[in-house]
């Protein structure tokens, strides 16, 4: 078989310059201002920080601290009074709405702590939701479900309703919407919360299972014990503040 | 196809809210469809009832003739406007009329009375005035009307309206004395026999008529072989202005073919008989439909279906306000969904499709269903019909009773009024859900 050229020259790159794992997500002194009437309330007061592929972060805070915030700045949910969020170093911040709806589609998996599914569609169905929407071909969109399914323990219960499922089961088929349409990042704002403990240890399990195996980064916005104690790297934020940051990237086994 | 299952389930998801809605539209649906089917239905009989009983669909007299009626201002080829005629679809049969005024006399009472001369024949074919008889018989049809003269021996009978035989007290074989004036200038008077008393309350428009044979009426009134007008039936009465079109451009066109040949009837009462003339005396033929004919009434019904233009309207707005209410409560439901939806990666616009299709897709169940039910309303309408307390007079007619019209536009309509009436009164609503910040909607979580 011939030699193709190009591949033969990427892999002489890689072994004279080896692969530096690039920030996925990236934040330079960002700013979160809330009006409300009078009053001006700071929820982030110049917070950096970048997030690696392959990453099991929990950000941990107070209430109060901007946890929530900065996963909104980060998911493109919300804009930021000041700075600038970059992901894949383009800065989403200065992205239409359209713009900003197609990058959450195609980068950004959410898991909710109310689980948030669209209760009018099958488990199948809410997991297929964003590949269809991201035009992805009914054969591939069958194999990812089955997969997805399997990973997450809920084969047999494709054809359920939300309402017919219990809070694990919900969060898992969440996990599972998620993780299929192969986001670059999933972030999970206190997504054990609603769960009583064997539950979420069990989930926090399989989260951590998909990082490892897939290497899915995840980054977590918590209040549990459970997934601080799980996570590789622990952010804690304080009155809007990265107060911590224990376990950086370049510790990490990527 | 995910967005459709997703709109189309929605629909379910609040049953009772979906079960009001639906109704609001159903019930938009089937009135208006019951207000077509009634309005045509009920303007149609009437339409039918007086041109079958007398004016025909479309008429054809010379020119000016409606607007300034006069003995002398006749038509006098029938064989080329019979001819011609038997060439347009559409028309299914057609009669000579002749028309004058005369006294009745019977001993010393004294009547005026409309002479009508009529083909029997012709006549049983076009309009019904066969079945107004109230009693005796019909006139006798045993004189040929398209011959050029009169091969059998002209009998003198007449069917006399009702308000005629009530004011001469008039019984069948009884004679009367017809005073009038001849198209030559002369007096003409004769003895006729009734044949035949005709039905008839207060608003018939044949209460003081004398109907004649028309050969009979051609030799009373000196106008022989010439006629005052043609009754045209044809298929249906809204074909009538189509079909007064093409015929008046046959009759132009078959005008032009004869110029230089001039009209030589005039108006001087002089002329004689002309029915050798071939097309002479046809070339100012005016063709006019059953709507310039029976303008009072056409103008009375015209008014009223705008007058009902507005009641429809009423209904539209109503199902728009009871659409709008429901979708802006589930859209204020939904809210903490849409902004999920939105957080997926859903855009905007999709969101807007969901609203959108949502409401058509509860239009379109609204719509099977109103279709169901106002068919059989309307079925059942078009046959029983429904009777007004007392009858009531729409521009010179009576009507006694409502009936129903099944036709195509009485369900078609309601259909596209209600359809884009859910569309149109969503879109306010799909934009307000089109604005959603996800952030601020899954905040209210």
């Amino acid at each position: 078989m011939k030699e193709h050229p190009k591949e033969h020259s990427k892999e002489h790159l890689v072994k004279e310059y080896p692969v530096i794992n690039p920030d996925i997500l990236r934040t330079e002194n960002i700013i979160k201002t809330y009006k409300s009437g009078e009053i001006e309330v700071e929820a982030l007061k110049g917070v950096n920080i970048s997030i690696k592929k392959g990453e099991f972060t929990a950000i941990a805070g107070p209430s109060g601290s901007g946890k929530s915030t900065f996963l909104n700045l980060l998911s493109g949910l919300d804009r930021p009074t000041k700075g600038v969020v970059y992901l894949k170093e383009k800065p989403i911040s200065e992205m239409s709405g359209n713009q900003l709806s197609d990058f959450r589609r195609d980068h950004i998996g959410f898991i909710f702590q109310s689980y948030n599914l669209i209760p009018v569609l099958t488990v199948k169905e809410n997991i297929e939701y964003i590949m269809l929407i991201q035009g992805i071909s009914e054969g591939e969109r069958k194999k990812r479900v089955n997969d997805i399914l399997h990973a997450v323990g809920l084969m047999g219960m494709e054809k359920r309703r939300p309402s017919q499922l219990s809070g694990g089961q919900q969060q898992r088929v969440a996990i599972a919407r998620a993780v299929v349409s192969r986001p670059d990042v999933i972030l999970a704002d206190e997504p054990t919360a609603n769960l009583d403990s064997e539950t979420a240890n069990n989930l926090i399990d399989m989260m951590r299972s998909l990082n490892e195996t897939k290497g899915i980064t995840f980054l977590f916005s918590t209040h549990d014990k459970k997934i601080m104690d799980r996570s590789k790297r622990l952010i804690i934020l304080k009155d809007g503040r990265i107060d911590s940051d224990k376990g950086l990237p370049d510790q990490l086994s990527l | 196809m995910l967005i459709l299952k997703i709109a189309f389930r929605n629909i379910f998801r609040q049953r009772r809210r979906s079960i009001l809605t639906a109704l609001t539209m159903i019930g938009g649906y089937v009135l208006l469809s019951m207000a077509l089917s009634i309005s045509e239905g009920t303007y149609g009989t009437v339409i039918e009832n007086f041109s079958k009983s007398y004016t025909g669909h479309v008429q054809l007299h010379k020119k000016g003739y409606l607007n300034k009626p006069s003995l002398y201002r006749t038509l006098n080829d029938y064989k080329s406007v019979d001819k011609i005629l038997k060439t347009v679809e559409g028309v299914k049969s057609w009669t000579p009329r002749i028309f004058s005024t005369a006294l009745v006399s019977k001993g010393k009472k004294t009547a005026i009375a409309r002479i009508v001369g009529i083909d029997p024949e012709q006549e049983a074919k076009t309009t019904s005035i066969s079945d107004k008889i109230r009693e005796g018989k019909f006139i006798d049809s045993d004189l040929d009307t398209t011959k050029d003269t009169i091969k059998n021996t002209v009998k003198n009978e007449v069917m006399v309206g009702a308000g005629l035989a009530e004011i001469l007290n008039l019984k069948l074989g009884e004679e009367i004395v017809l005073v009038s004036q001849g198209a030559d200038g002369s007096i003409s008077n004769d003895i006729f026999k009734v044949v035949a008393i005709l039905k008839g309350d207060i608003f018939s428009v044949n209460r003081n008529y004398c109907y004649m044979n028309i050969k009979v009426a051609q030799s009373f009134l000196s106008l022989e072989n010439r006629f005052h007008e043609i009754t045209i039936a044809l298929d249906h009465y809204k074909y009538a202005q189509q079909k007064a079109n093409i015929l008046d451009k046959t009759f132009k066109d078959m005008n032009n073919n004869n110029v230089g040949n001039k009209d030589n009837n005039g108006n001087n009462g002089n002329n004689g008989n002309n029915g050798n003339n071939g097309n002479n005396g046809n070339n100012e033929i005016e063709v006019l439909p059953w709507p310039v004919i029976e303008k009072q009434f056409y103008d009375t019904m015209t008014f009223e279906k705008r007058g009902m233009r507005i009641c429809l309207f009423i209904i539209v707005i109503i199902v728009a306000i009871g659409v709008l209410n429901t979708v802006l409560m589930t859209i204020l439901e939904r809210t903490i969904e849409y902004g999920i939806l939105r957080a997926l990666g859903t855009r905007p616009f999709m969101l807007f499709r969901m609203i959108i299709l949502e409401s058509g897709f509860l239009a379109l169940i609204s719509i099977v269903i109103g279709f169901i039910l106002s068919f059989i309303i309307n079925y059942l309408v078009s046959i029983y019909g429904i009777d007004y307390p007392a009858p009531m007079d729409i521009g010179g007619f009576s009507i006694t009773t409502m009936y129903g019209l099944i036709y195509p536009g009485a369900f078609s309509t309601p259909a596209i009024v209600t359809f884009f009436t859910a569309l149109v009164v969503s879109i306010f609503p799909a934009i307000r859900a089109m604005k959603i910040i996800p952030v601020e909607a899954m905040r209210m979580n």
